[in-house]
């Protein structure tokens, strides 16, 4: 009996087990009855039959510290109302992370709806796989005029990634890139010196300000996040940070450029005399050490969410301490930093989505006005009152109770999945004119020839030869990157030689050389000259 | 493994061989029954992602899926084979596993030998604990706590270093390609000698103390009877630990080299793992992550067996 007893429960344990390997595997129900409330006319499309809630998932970028999915957030609802959907989010961070984390959930075969397709490379496979809803012709068909004229603005940039002429995925606006050559201006004061103008300038005042050491920490003269950054400076030697059409009409990588060899003459110079960043190469961050006068100037990001930090970090552990952000000074070149074309990352739909249809319509509705006004300041009469005189008044208390991830543009997270003006900054700013100085004057600078910007015939270029060759050149320029700068290779003849063989031995340049002047080509013959 | 932790005096698992497998399955059929859901777990999450590897012989498009992808023979492994890059990461993966095993394998059995001298239990126990712990930390986070302590500017380590005057500049420890290696390996042995050491600890408790009693009759001290009994004893637990470690032998570590590898000592760090991870993840080529990955369970299969008939060989002792 107690034997028997014993088995049973040994039986009924073994059965509990196998349940619960299974449990995970049961998807959740959904919560939401389907007259939860949602406008089945979908407001201002009548045309539209939107009688059946959906559930959209959407993949996209980090949106802050927030729930994205959170049920507090009134905005998002308002959305889901509008067109009778429910969202259901995830999110990942920006970079390559998210871009392997997109290419697990694809390859498992489980396809986001709506999804930041990052870059055009990964774009190509998408397209080539049949995953990428034509939104060209979906934005046409269904007369969505906010997101076919978004589209049209972008077409001149975007040559090679509109596919037969269509784009397959959205690219977001974002702008002339704001970097900025942060320094700190109280040390330049003390120090009597002229904020630089030249790049022998730029070194006496590295030089001066690692010396001085003003705050007592320990300083170095400039840092940045990673070597990257030093392709603001590069581009003062090479005229280029990408490709460059060469005078017998091939197209080269700056990186394989001799006038590269000058530049990183200078950064190793930098670099052992412990006037740069000793982490440049292995990651830092400019930016800790900057608000802490750990280094008297940095290049990094002055968009408006960063100037906020800085003067807000800076000020808390340094009340005395005055930054400023300068011009770049003049390399063999002249005075350049650089930009990429004004359209970065993309947004797509999946083929695979239960309605894309309707899923354009709310990106069609973000760029709307009135979806602007949405996600920037909020519900009318909830999140703001309208005065007589036409300005708003913002109620800080109903935005503590969304608690909505704000990411990196707008006031709502949504705004991300497709923004039209990389430059809003909210009214009430609290640096205002030390942006619209700093900010302002980067965006000016747009239309003349200050900014270096990525070759536009070949942003978004990707072929077979690219995609199997590119990343092991990229790999390799950033070993020897490190090894110029860092000096365990001198920049001599021989070293650059050596360079030089190692991306023909590993990387197949020639290889690649070719296929960017037939890109090029091609890109001429298709557009008449 | 159990007749390893058991050696070398209890006896073998039974006499299943007298009467037969029907015979068991009777008396201990709730136990058999119990390992219903391992096999199942097995199965779904072991047996069947084998399927996956027909991708290293196919184009494998994610969204064609198996099905659909074109085959392209053994193309993908023309391509690993030709590869440059490849074979300076099997290099560093070699290296730094080899590097691994010969540390990590004898420091816990100093650890355990230590520790099963100790008298005090409290003092035995505490320090049982302490040493185990750091097996619980992710490497995220083992990676972030040494990259603070390691700091080129301002870091305790290198502070320290310049006040006792054993140095004049501060040394960039985690780009230093002379000693990434290093690196490696020590926080791998910190990180496992606790847990390591279980083993050899269930294996000392298992030694009959008849024999260290005999011994102590004939005159030997602590140290003799250390040489003559326990290590002995224990070398079979050593030997399938050993052959068991091969089959990593090209895996050299993902989570901690991917934390804490840079592009600087990326020559010296990167192994196959986080080359293939960039490779076939983040640019997407998955058939030749999948070529990648039947290569080195082919070559640790090969290791495995290889190590385990010289073991049987040499030493008499084996895993199977």
């Amino acid at each position: 009996m107690k034997k028997s007893l014993k088995k049973a429960l040994a039986l009924l344990l073994a059965i509990l087990m196998i349940a619960t390997l299974f449990v995970g595997c049961n998807s959740s129900p959904d919560p939401d009855t389907p007259n939860g409330g949602g406008n089945a006319s979908g407001g201002d499309q009548p045309e539209f039959d939107w009688s059946k809630k959906i559930t959209i998932d959407v993949m996209t970028f980090d949106t802050g510290e927030a729930d994205p999915n959170s049920q507090n957030d009134r905005i998002k609802q308002f959305i889901e109302e509008k067109f009778n959907v429910r969202f259901n989010v995830s999110t990942v961070t920006y970079g390559t992370t998210y871009l392997e984390k997109l290419n697990v959930v694809i390859a498992g075969g489980d396809y986001p709806d709506l999804f930041k397709a990052m870059w055009a490379d990964n774009i190509k496979q998408y397209y080539e796989d049949g995953l990428l809803v034509d939104i060209d012709e979906l934005a046409k068909d269904n007369g969505f005029t906010n997101l076919s004229a978004y589209l049209d603005e972008a077409r001149a940039y975007q040559n090679l990634t509109a596919y037969d002429g269509d784009f397959y995925a959205i690219p977001m606006k974002i702008g002339v890139y704001q970097h900025g050559l942060w320094y700190r201006k109280d040390w330049l004061d003390k120090l009597g010196m002229d904020v630089p103008t030249t790049m022998e300038e730029f070194y006496e005042v590295a030089k001066a300000m690692k010396e001085a050491d003003f705050d007592g920490m320990g300083t170095y003269g400039f840092s940045a996040d990673s070597s990257w950054w030093l392709n603001h400076f590069h581009c003062m030697y090479t005229g280029s940070w990408d490709y460059k059409l060469m005078d017998d009409g091939t197209i080269q990588h700056y990186r394989a450029l001799p006038e590269m060899r000058d530049a990183y003459s200078f950064w190793a110079k930098m670099y052992a005399e412990k006037i740069l960043d000793q982490s440049i190469c292995t990651g830092t961050s400019a930016r800790e050490l900057f608000v802490s006068g750990r280094t008297g100037m940095m290049m990094r990001d002055c968009y408006a969410k960063d100037i906020q930090y800085v003067f807000d970090q800076i000020k808390a552990i340094n009340p005395e301490a005055e930054v400023g952000i300068m011009m770049m000074p003049a390399g063999p070149l002249g005075s350049h930093q650089i930009t990429g074309t004004p359209y970065l990352d993309y947004t797509a739909i999946s083929t695979t989505a239960e309605d894309p249809v309707r899923i354009a319509a709310i990106l069609d509705y973000i760029l709307s006005d009135e979806g602007q006004d949405l996600l920037r300041n909020g519900i009318e009469g909830i999140h703001y009152t309208k005065n007589a005189d036409g300005t708003i008044t913002k109620h800080p208390e109903e935005y503590e109770k969304d608690k909505f991830g704000t990411g990196d543009y707008g006031i709502h997270w949504m705004m991300s999945l497709v923004y039209s003006d990389p430059y809003y900054v909210a009214d009430d700013f609290a640096y205002m004119d030390f942006f619209n100085e700093t900010s302002g004057r980067l965006q000016e600078a747009f239309d003349t020839d200050y900014f270096v910007t990525a070759f536009a015939p070949l942003d978004g270029y990707s072929s077979d030869v690219t995609e199997k060759y590119l990343p092991k050149f990229n790999e390799l320029y950033n070993q020897f990157d490190q090894k110029f700068i860092m000096g365990e290779l001198e920049v001599n003849d021989k070293n650059w030689q050596l360079w030089l063989d190692t991306i023909e031995s590993e990387a197949h340049y020639s290889q690649l050389v070719e296929d960017w002047t037939k890109a090029y080509q091609d890109y001429l013959a298709a557009n008449g000259g | 493994m159990k007749k390893a932790l058991k050696a070398p005096d209890t006896g073998a698992l039974g006499n299943r061989g007298k009467k037969g497998l029907r015979y068991h399955i009777q008396k201990y059929g709730a136990y058999y029954v119990m390992l219903i859901p391992l096999f199942i777990f097995l199965i779904i999450f072991c047996y069947l992602p084998m399927g996956g590897t027909v991708m290293a012989f196919q184009d494998f498009r994610p969204v064609r899926g198996f099905f659909k992808s074109d085959w392209v023979g053994l193309e993908n492994y023309a391509d690993v084979f030709s590869d440059k890059m490849f074979w300076s990461r099997l290099k560093n993966t070699v290296i730094i596993s080899v590097l691994k095993i010969l540390f990590t394998a004898p420091a816990p059995i100093i650890l355990a030998l230590l520790l099963n001298e100790v008298r005090n239990r409290k003092f035995k126990r505490t320090v049982q604990t302490v040493v185990y712990m750091p097996r619980f930390i992710s490497w995220v986070v083992v990676v972030s706590i040494i990259q603070s302590l390691l700091d080129v500017q301002g870091g305790p380590i290198n502070t320290l270093l310049m006040n006792l005057g054993i140095i004049d500049e501060p040394i960039l420890f985690m780009g230093s390609k002379k000693l990434f290696r290093t690196l490696l390996v020590a926080t791998e042995v910190w990180k496992t000698v606790g847990w390591s050491s279980i083993i050899y600890l269930s294996a000392l408790t298992n030694i009959n103390p008849t024999y260290y009693e005999a011994a102590e009759l004939d005159g030997a001290g602590r140290f003799q009877k250390m040489w003559y009994i326990t290590l002995p004893l224990i070398k079979p637990t050593f030997m399938i630990l050993l052959i068991l470690s091969m089959g990593s032998i090209l895996s050299a570590g993902f989570d901690q080299i991917y934390a804490m590898s840079n592009s600087a000592v990326l020559e010296v760090g990167d192994i196959i793992d986080t080359y293939v991870y960039r490779r076939g993840l983040a640019e997407m080529n998955f058939s030749y992550a999948a070529a990648v990955g039947l290569f080195k369970s082919v070559v640790s299969v090969v290791l495995v067996c290889g190590a385990n008939w010289l073991a049987r060989r040499t030493e008499n002792e084996s895993l199977f």
